[in-house]
């Protein structure tokens, strides 16, 4: 018998547990849907459940689909300190833009007054880039590149092509991409992994 | 010429036969990548039927390399596995021995 031991592999196969089912993929959709949809609706102020709704999603899929199927994993200290630092990270480069942004704000043409949307994508990209590198799977650079796509275009189409503002349009559409991506993602894996039933 | 021989089997005595089977090698691989993992996860990602993969749980339990704590979740067992500090040392050590061995 032939066995091939890739001890690279088997860490990859590790970090699959979090990207493999495509509910990071959903979760993520949801979020950047769901912020173009609040939007356009005008109801600002449900954004603040993007946070919420998406991981209800994630937590309830991982338990109800994933789990029963190729169990579970706790993750080893050096898992816990890239997604603690990812967060951490995270939250300062957000900060750090809200800051400069409103410190911009009074001070005229700059940049970052000019084009705030285009670099909130950019901070996107990047947070969606990084959570790719971290869960190494390689799908997510895509989904970075869509999202600032999205943003840069939306900001740059005239709003006369459309009724709806073109930003959401677009950030929608996006949204709706990775969601459908997530979905097909969901579906495979579950054809592939049927649910062990087992005693132990 | 003969000191290299020498050397070359004292290396060879070095590796553990209990790690150097392949499936528990993986084993000790995929547990060494994670805190700990559950008995589901192993089968998903070895392939293995539940009673292969018992019986080397247990041979790799009997010598102390990894830890199992059986317990009941929403009335069902679950079993979650670990790697010991021996485990670990015994992983570490073969994996030195065999990088020693074919360079």
């Amino acid at each position: 018998m032939s066995e091939n031991i890739n001890l690279k592999e088997i860490e990859r196969q590790v970090y699959l547990f979090f990207s493999e089912d495509g509910l990071a993929d959903l979760a993520l959709g949801l979020m950047i849907f769901g912020f173009g949809i609040f939007l356009m609706v005008d109801l600002p102020a449900l954004v603040g459940l993007l946070g919420l709704f998406p991981f209800l999603v994630w937590y309830l899929g991982k338990q109800s689909l994933v789990i029963p199927r190729i169990g579970s994993i706790q993750p080893n200290q050096e898992m816990k300190k890239q997604f603690v630092g990812f967060f951490i990270n995270l939250c300062l480069i957000g900060l750090g833009v809200f800051v400069l942004y409103l410190l911009n704000r009074g001070s005229g043409q700059t940049f970052l007054s000019l084009h705030p949307l285009m670099i909130f994508g950019f901070v996107l990209a990047l947070a969606i880039s990084s959570l790719g590198m971290i869960l190494k799977t390689s799908r997510f650079y895509f989904y970075g590149l869509l999202v600032f796509a999205s943003m840069a275009a939306g900001e740059f189409l005239s709003s006369s092509i459309t009724a709806v503002d073109p930003y959401l349009v677009a950030v929608i559409s996006a949204g709706g991409i990775i969601l459908l991506v997530g979905f097909i993602t969901l579906v495979r894996f579950l054809k592939k992994y049927p649910v062990v039933s087992l005693v132990g | 010429m003969a000191d290299q021989k020498q050397s070359n089997n004292n290396i060879n005595l070095e590796i553990d036969r209990l790690v150097h089977e392949p499936v528990r090698l993986k084993i000790l691989a995929y547990l060494s990548a994670v805190e700990s993992s559950d008995f589901v996860f192993l089968v998903s990602r070895l392939g293995l039927t539940m009673g292969n993969l018992s019986a080397h749980i247990s041979k790799l339990q009997e010598a102390g390399y990894i830890k199992v704590v059986k317990s009941f979740k929403e009335n069902r067992p679950h079993t979650m596995l670990s790697l010991t500090e021996l485990g670990s040392a015994a992983f570490s050590k073969y994996r030195a021995g065999m990088l020693q061995l074919l360079q």
